[in-house]
């Protein structure tokens, strides 16, 4: 009878013990991603010019309209950080001497997702997955910050353009712009700190 | 008379010496018998593996029989399960041409089934044992950052060592105490080499 309560009182542990709780400052934490071309020579590059304008992505809705100043300014900021001199001389799409490095800003607001099984996986949205174990990030979810550098240096002379480098900030555009903003910029900030390969050379 | 009083005789010295005999196979924990053993475990993980978690683990258990095979030798099958898991409030995860950050919560269990070999030096209330463990492992871990999460499971080939001491409380009833080394050929969280350190208490009953 001993015994069974004991086996009784381990099993109960053994339950309990299994119990995960994830915490929340996890939970609700802006995750960022960044993937590089790795044929890209970075400090190749010497100029840039950010679209001051955004794609925002909602189902099937898209829209293009002006990027909030705060997140233009933060990802300006960065990149003459790095070295890099901002081109306001070339007229887009079509004028003659492009900078090196085109910056384009997407925001997913509403879901627009790929599903790639067995990879990161978003626990409480079905099919919503991405993958990094071969540097790549293929999947967007709602609330996503997505900034392209795109060479335009090595660009073809027609086709797709090359993206030279990709940084998703996830979670960070929710529709509650006073929580947002700050953590869009802080994703932007933890991108570029992560990517300390993106540096202009003299 | 004299028969009746030698048969008496012969029958008390013969109860006796069962008496003394079963008072001698249940005073301390010899391989002559079988036990088992229940224990709380605790552990480390080490090598490869502590770069995915390095916190300690205060969940597991373990269940181990052995059964005599010779003198001072017992063979046996232990299972045992751990639960190790870390919380970081930021972290930077290096990529192939990338990576990706953030505060991320992992978790591993780790569940293994193996064969056992024992050896008792020594004889008495307190009896000392070294041991070895070959067999498998169960591992899954888990990470999470933001609301995305990686999972991964995994059965290995898993081998190891054991020291521990049997403390008799009573007759059939010893304090089991021991710590463990094991070695996987699990690839945990894209880590290699991963080891664990147990230690653990419990309650062993041989019969």
């Amino acid at each position: 009878m001993r015994n069974r309560a004991l086996l009784l009182t381990a099993a109960l542990a053994a339950l309990v013990g299994c119990y995960v709780e994830v915490p929340d400052e996890v939970i609700s934490g802006v995750a960022v991603a960044t993937r590089r071309d790795p044929g890209a020579d970075f400090a190749a590059f010497q100029t840039f010019r950010i679209n001051p304008e955004w794609k925002t992505l909602d189902g099937d809705i898209e829209v293009v309209e002006p990027m909030p100043t705060q997140i233009f300014d933060t990802i300006r900021q960065n990149l003459l950080d790095r070295g890099y001199v901002e081109d306001l001389t070339w007229i887009p799409p079509d004028g003659a001497n492009p900078p090196d490095l085109g910056v384009q800003v997407t925001g997913v607001i509403g879901q627009v997702t790929v599903y790639y099984p067995d990879y990161w996986c978003d626990p409480y949205y079905y099919y919503s997955c991405w993958y990094w174990g071969w540097g790549s990030v293929d999947s967007y979810e709602v609330g996503t910050l997505i900034i392209d550098l795109i060479d335009l240096y090595g660009a073809p002379i027609s086709g797709n353009l090359p993206t030279a480098w990709t940084a998703l900030a996830y979670g960070v555009l929710g529709g509650y712009p006073t929580y947002d903003l700050p953590r869009a910029l802080e994703g932007i900030d933890r991108a570029f700190a992560q990517s300390p390969y993106l540096q202009a050379g003299n | 008379m004299r028969t009746l009083l030698a048969r008496s005789l012969a029958a008390a010295v013969l109860l006796l010496a069962a008496g003394t005999a079963r008072a001698q196979t249940t005073s301390f924990y010899r391989p002559v018998q079988s036990m088992w053993s229940l224990s709380y475990q605790m552990g480390e993980t080490l090598g490869d593996v502590a770069n995915f978690i390095d916190e300690t683990s205060w969940a597991g258990f373990r269940l181990d029989f052995r059964w005599r095979v010779r003198e001072n030798l017992s063979a046996g099958i232990v299972t045992d399960w751990s639960r190790y898991d870390q919380t970081f409030s930021m972290l930077t995860v290096e990529q192939p041409n990338g990576a990706v950050s953030g505060p991320v919560f992992r978790y591993l269990d780790t569940f293994a089934v193996r064969a056992t070999a024992h050896w008792y030096p020594l004889k008495g209330t307190v009896a000392p044992y070294l041991g070895v463990a070959l067999g498998g492992i169960w591992t899954y871990d888990y990470q999470q950052v933001a609301d995305l999460a990686a999972t991964d499971t995994e059965f290995a080939f898993a081998g190891g060592t054991h020291v521990g001491l049997l403390l008799t409380l009573r007759p059939g009833l010893a304090l089991d105490a021991g710590l463990s080394w094991t070695w996987t050929s699990a690839d945990v969280g894209q880590t290699q080499d991963a080891q664990y350190l147990n230690w653990r208490v419990g309650l062993a009953w041989y019969y």
